[in-house]
């Protein structure tokens, strides 16, 4: 090897070896930060208010369907109970299981978990997005082996110190300077306006999840009934919920078979199965409770949240659990 | 496989490793095969298109070579052309074809006289196409002689740094550089890293997160103000350039560490003083590839000549992007703008000049009326429908509200990127190449400002694993 060859060879090296270290150093600095994350719009902000409220009776988990439509201020007052939103736009079921497990490893043990959930999120599996949490994933063995097992190109991301702060260092750097941290705020957000108002876009019509007849994701359903399964076993109560869409067509034959193998799902792993949509509701078809086709308003929030807590005070009141649903609510009708 | 992913980075490291660890003599058959291997990742299937489109165009190409004879030349480039054409039409344009056709057929009684085929657009069919037809016209026009290695010609049409969404690279840049024995040469492949780094940055950190609020505005164009379709339609601007000069900055340097040179395709558009001079720092292969191959082809005049051929010229260049009436609307405007860009430019430099206007403020004036021209089409190229365009157009002519500003921060995020991109062209212009600046720099100045920009794109960027926008054409 020449003396350039071999100078080079270290300036390389040297280059990465840095990069490293500062990767290091940057995530170091940002995780000081972390605290000052927004529940409201980020999800590492909704795993430090989750684990910084340690007073919790009911943790609402899921997408941005839990985070606009579970009132937890409503649904607390008609259970009386403690209740906690950690609902976070986009995230699914890898990323409720990540809560769950950062609660617990900091002593929090809420009774009752509600995971708001559709079938389109055992009709996909990314928990690449869960990759939020990987700030935490030392107490996050279940989602950690989830995450690992998708390969070198997960593995990367989590190699690195400061990726877990993407899209987040204006935030942390404009709270620190306001002096807000999250504190045990909630996720909860209610949305103004209702469709034809506001400026939300067609995104998430039902009809566009489900017209390419995606099948049901076996990963999905396994993180599902770790989920549901950890919970009982840990003496808590879970209730899988599904909500209402504003709904242009039918139900297609590939979302029946999700909402089944939800259903079948938490019913063999012990919990409890709550629905609540336009098809037991006919209520719901009014585009005035709709804030987008997939997401209610603040007056569609209150009516579901309301429904929702009838449900599950009749659902703690008894002891078997067992899977409700259409049935039992065109049978008891609302 | 996206250039932003780390599948693609591992494919790369993994080329480049073998490439320079190879004989010469077998090198062409490693980027051959990495560059099928790049293109099937997409659609396996779809790599009958170009191994149909490289075995037309070499053999006529052979054929072109055997004969003197006019008649017969024009014939085999008749072949290549109905080919290479034929293969675009069927799988780019029938379906808007058909549709056009049968709603005329509908409006006097008649029924469904075009069938409909359900084809996928197969990636870059749009590129590579171009690329080929400049090989087959530069023969029959004699600027170059046949590639008689198959395996070389093949290489040329499918490149894979450039294969999916150009630069459309021309037979007689690219051809003579394939037997050139390339050693590994340190500074070329710094070179050709730092510029993927630049194109990855404008990539991930501006285009991807202006993506965000486009896509929040004009997906939902009738619920929008006039101000948030402003502020969308100058985001788009900016993300258009971003995502298509990242790739191409991202092509070129990925095929410079390969030891391969491919043309540059933009140099700060958004500077231009007319549409003329955006033509030549837009898009450059394209706006080459037209101007050689289409513009010139349909003859000399006087004004109204090369108006009417501008006009022609860009209306096919629309109809290249998209099989839609809004990318056909975008192409003439284009054409409109030229054509009046060309007429008016004494005048208008007359005006500056009688008026006493100094040069920095010329300047300054022509770049920003040129840009929201510009933007103006764009409205038109980034409009889901033509119903989009009119209902954005209806809206700024009513109080205009105020701007969509969404939860995410999209707008203040994308501004750090901007503020890069800013004082980059700044640069650009004032010293020729940034690179060549930042590598006259002390290394501590040179390391960091590479690490400023791999963070940005650590804590910046977007990572959606979004497509490049030119890869739907």
């Amino acid at each position: 090897m020449s003396v350039q060859t071999g100078g080079r060879a270290a300036r390389v090296v040297g280059f990465v070896a840095l990069f490293a270290l500062l990767d290091a150093g940057l995530g170091s600095v940002l995780g000081g930060l972390a605290e000052y994350a927004d529940p409201k719009s980020s999800p590492l902000g909704a795993l430090e208010a989750a684990k910084a409220n340690p007073d919790m009776d009911v943790l609402v988990l899921g997408s941005s369907r839990a985070n606009h439509h579970i009132d937890p201020d409503l649904l607390g007052a008609r259970l009386g109970m403690a209740v906690h939103n950690a609902g976070v736009d986009g995230q699914g079921i890898v990323f409720a299981r990540a809560v769950q497990e950062l609660v617990w490893a900091n002593g929090i043990r809420p009774q009752v978990f509600v995971l708001q959930l559709q079938a389109f999120d055992v009709m996909t599996f990314e928990p690449e997005r869960a990759l939020v949490a990987s700030r935490f994933l030392e107490s996050m063995p279940a989602t950690r082996a989830t995450l690992e097992g998708e390969g070198y190109n997960v593995k990367v991301k989590l190699t690195s110190r400061s990726f877990r702060y993407n899209s987040l260092v204006l935030q942390l750097a404009l709270n620190r300077l306001r002096g807000q941290p999250a504190a045990a705020q909630d996720s909860y957000v209610s949305l103004d306006g209702s469709l034809g108002e506001s400026t939300a876009g067609p995104e998430g019509v039902p009809g566009r999840w489900t017209s390419d007849a995606r099948e049901v994701s076996p990963e999905s359903l396994r993180v599902l009934g770790g989920f549901v399964r950890a919970a009982v076993e840990a003496g808590s109560q879970v209730f899988v919920v599904t909500g209402p869409f504003l709904r242009g067509g039918p139900v297609l034959p590939s979302e029946s078979a999700a909402a089944d193998a939800i259903a079948r799902v938490t019913s063999e792993e012990g919990g409890h199965l709550i629905t609540v949509d336009e098809t037991t509701h006919p209520i719901f078809d009014d585009p005035a409770l709709f804030y987008d086709p997939s997401h209610l308003n603040r007056q569609g929030a209150a009516l579901y949240t309301g429904i929702l807590a009838e449900r599950i005070a009749a659902g703690l009141d008894r002891a078997p659990a067992g899977v409700e649903g259409a049935a039992a609510e065109q049978a008891g009708g609302t | 496989m996206l250039f932003h992913s780390v599948d693609f980075w591992a494919f790369f490291a993994l080329v480049v490793t073998l490439h320079f660890l190879l004989p010469h003599a077998a090198r062409w058959v490693l980027l051959l095969l990495a560059s099928y291997f790049f293109y099937m990742s997409w659609n396996a299937a779809y790599l009958i298109l170009i191994l149909l489109s490289t075995g037309v165009d070499y053999v006529v190409g052979l054929r072109m070579a055997a004969t003197s004879a006019q008649r017969a030349r024009r014939r085999l480039l008749a072949v290549s052309l109905t080919a290479n054409l034929g293969l675009l039409f069927v799988f780019k344009y029938w379906g808007f074809f058909g549709s056009n056709v049968n709603a005329l057929a509908g409006l006097l009684g008649m029924g469904e006289v075009v069938p409909r085929l359900d084809v996928l657009l197969p990636v870059g069919i749009s590129f590579y196409t171009f690329q080929t037809l400049s090989y087959t016209i530069d023969l029959y026009r004699g600027v170059i002689g046949p590639e008689r290695h198959l395996g070389r010609f093949a290489l040329y049409v499918a490149f894979f740094p450039q294969l999916v969404a150009g630069p459309i690279e021309r037979a007689r840049a690219f051809l003579p550089q394939i037997p050139v024995a390339k050693r590994f040469d340190y500074d070329r492949m710094c070179s050709g890293l730092q510029l993927m780094l630049w194109g990855l940055f404008k990539k991930v950190v501006i285009a991807d997160r202006l993506a965000l609020y486009v896509d929040a505005v004009y997906g939902n164009v009738p619920q929008h103000s006039a101000a948030s379709y402003l502020l969308a339609t100058y985001a788009f601007a900016f993300q258009i350039y971003c995502d298509f000069s990242g790739y191409s900055d991202l092509a070129i340097g990925g095929a410079r560490v390969l030891g391969f040179d491919l043309m540059k395709n933009f140099s700060r558009p958004f500077l231009s003083m007319n549409v003329l001079e955006f033509w030549r720092r837009w898009h450059i292969s394209l706006s080459t590839w037209l101007r050689d191959y289409l513009y010139y082809s349909l003859g000399r005049g006087d004004n109204w000549v090369i108006m009417r051929n501008l006009t022609i010229t860009m209306f096919l260049g629309g109809l290249w992007h998209g099989a839609s009436w809004s990318f056909v609307l975008w192409g003439l405007l284009h054409g409109v703008l030229l054509a009046a860009s060309a007429s008016t430019l004494a005048a208008r430099d007359g005006i500056y000049r009688r008026l006493g206007v100094p040069s920095w403020l010329r300047r300054t004036i022509a770049v920003v009326i040129t840009f929201h021209l510009i933007a103006i089409t764009w409205i038109f190229f980034r409009a889901e429908s033509i119903g989009d365009v009119w209902t954005i157009f209806a809206a700024f002519a009513q109080p205009w509200g105020e701007p969509f500003i969404d939860s995410g921060r999209t707008l203040l995020h994308a501004s750090w990127g901007l503020s890069v991109l800013a004082v980059a062209h700044l640069v650009q212009e004032r010293h020729g190449s940034g690179r060549a600046l930042i590598g006259k720099q002390p290394l501590p100045v040179r390391w960091g400002i590479w690490y400023f920009l791999m963070f940005s794109i650590v804590l910046f960027g977007v990572d959606s694993g979004s497509q490049f926008i030119y890869f739907q054409f």
